[in-house]
């Protein structure tokens, strides 16, 4: 649908509630003004929109930041992925179907597809990339940044983790010992330590992004899991107690995540401008929410009084998508993206991956 | 043109266009939605990456 000059200014009297006389000659003026700062070579920013200039005899726009992460919400945040391996051979077949295969490959798929596809590859590969990552030594760890610095709390527990592949590899040196120079036992303990280090960061990925079972829970899932590999050595036994404990130890940062969620409830009853529990805010007037819902108005009331009971701090928006009005149950009251960027990483599992940021 | 005027005139073309309508400016151009396909690209230095979908707001002149 195009809005064109009348539309747009009966919009621009709803929102701003001057006359439409005084809106059109607003709006003229407005028009002759970047025609003429265009024209004498200047820019013209509007804030909150962008920018237009000359260029090359064409007027240019250049979105706001702003604008530009809001109009592009759906996808904020996703990253560029690196193509390896398994996932070139994928290429070739889409190469085959398409009679030439240019770079840019678009497979004739719905979205919701790629994108599940897309993430499911991200998952997968993830172990494998750390793997080859790793094996590459002196390579710098663009993707692993955050792991690095837990990795050392785990070296302990790392190698009984891969004690039944591990050994053998141990074993072979022992027999060999003066072969120091072997090249066959360097590349083994290469291999042996790459797979160590895969198979930590790939433990603590799990603790650290997926934490929202319990401590007890976690805590008894490593032990299984720990006891089942090392089950043919009783002597480690002893030592399985020191991984729980350092699993917990690991833990600790989301749990005290969770304290802090705890806290901040308790100082905002009073004071706190914004935040993502406690009451609204009437006075902030524009700042940022995390949506969570879209639904009719009765629904998205129930939810409401479902999360607030929870201690979020909940607000309904309606939106209108395709004619048809939305109510949007949003989470929190937050000065920036980034802050609700944040705060949305501390949501309860479900909201998780199905949210979204919005300007209120 | 007071910044009320301003304001509101990019709340409009915010969420005009965010509904995927396209936005006329007499004697300027308009504004328009596009959504761009996830693409694949390759580095000069030989990465090759999938890059996220995409959408956008762009601006066509008028001529």
């Amino acid at each position: 649908m195009a809005i064109d000059k009348d539309q747009l200014i009966s919009l621009l009297v709803e929102k701003t509630g001057s006359g439409p006389e005084d809106v059109d000659r607003q709006l003229s003026q407005l028009i002759f003004r970047i025609r003429n700062a265009a024209e004498q070579g200047k820019s013209f920013e509007i804030e909150g929109l962008g920018t237009f200039n000359l260029e090359n005899d064409q007027l240019q726009f250049t979105p706001d930041d702003v604008l530009e992460t809001e109009i592009n919400n759906k996808y904020t945040g996703m990253k560029p992925i690196e193509l390896i391996g398994a996932f070139k051979g994928a290429d070739v077949d889409a190469g085959d179907i398409e009679i030439t295969g240019p770079p840019p490959v678009e497979r004739p798929k719905t979205e919701a597809e790629i994108e599940k596809e897309r993430w499911s590859f991200d998952e997968t590969s993830a172990a494998e990339q750390a793997r080859i990552e790793k094996a590459v030594f002196g390579k710098t760890f663009d993707d692993a940044d955050e792991e690095i610095p837990e990795a050392p709390s785990e070296t302990v527990e790392a190698p009984e983790a891969v004690e039944p592949k591990g050994d053998p590899v141990v074993r072979k040196q022992e027999a060999v010992p003066e072969s120091d120079e072997d090249p066959i036992g360097k590349v083994l303990t290469v291999a042996a330590v790459a797979l160590v280090l895969a198979v930590a960061g790939w433990l603590i990925y799990e603790w650290g992004f997926t934490g929202s079972y319990t401590m007890s829970d976690q805590n008894s899932l490593q032990n299984q899991t720990v006891q089942t590999r090392t089950s043919p050595r009783e002597v480690q036994v002893s030592t399985v107690d020191v991984t729980g404990g350092q699993a917990a130890d690991g833990s600790e940062p989301i749990q005290s995540a969770g304290v802090t969620l705890g806290d901040d409830e308790a100082i905002s009853e009073p004071p706190s401008r914004y935040g993502l529990t406690g009451e609204i805010n009437n006075s902030i007037s524009t700042g940022y929410t995390i949506v969570v819902h879209s639904l009719n108005l009765e629904k998205a009331r129930a939810i409401k009084e479902m999360l607030h009971a929870e201690g979020f701090r909940v607000m309904i928006m309606d939106a209108v998508v395709n004619g048809s009005t939305y109510y949007r149950v949003g989470l929190g009251q937050f000065p920036s993206i980034e802050a609700a960027q944040q705060a949305s990483n501390q949501l309860p599992e479900k909201f998780q991956n199905d949210n979204f940021i919005k300007r209120f | 043109m007071d910044s009320d005027f301003l304001r509101a005139f990019s709340e409009v073309i915010r969420e005009e266009v965010a509904q995927k309508n396209e936005v006329k400016l007499e004697g300027l151009g308009s504004f328009n939605f596009e959504h761009q396909k996830q693409i694949q690209k390759q580095y000069k230095n030989g990465r090759v990456v999938m890059m996220p979908p995409k959408d956008r707001i762009i601006f066509i002149p008028e001529n």
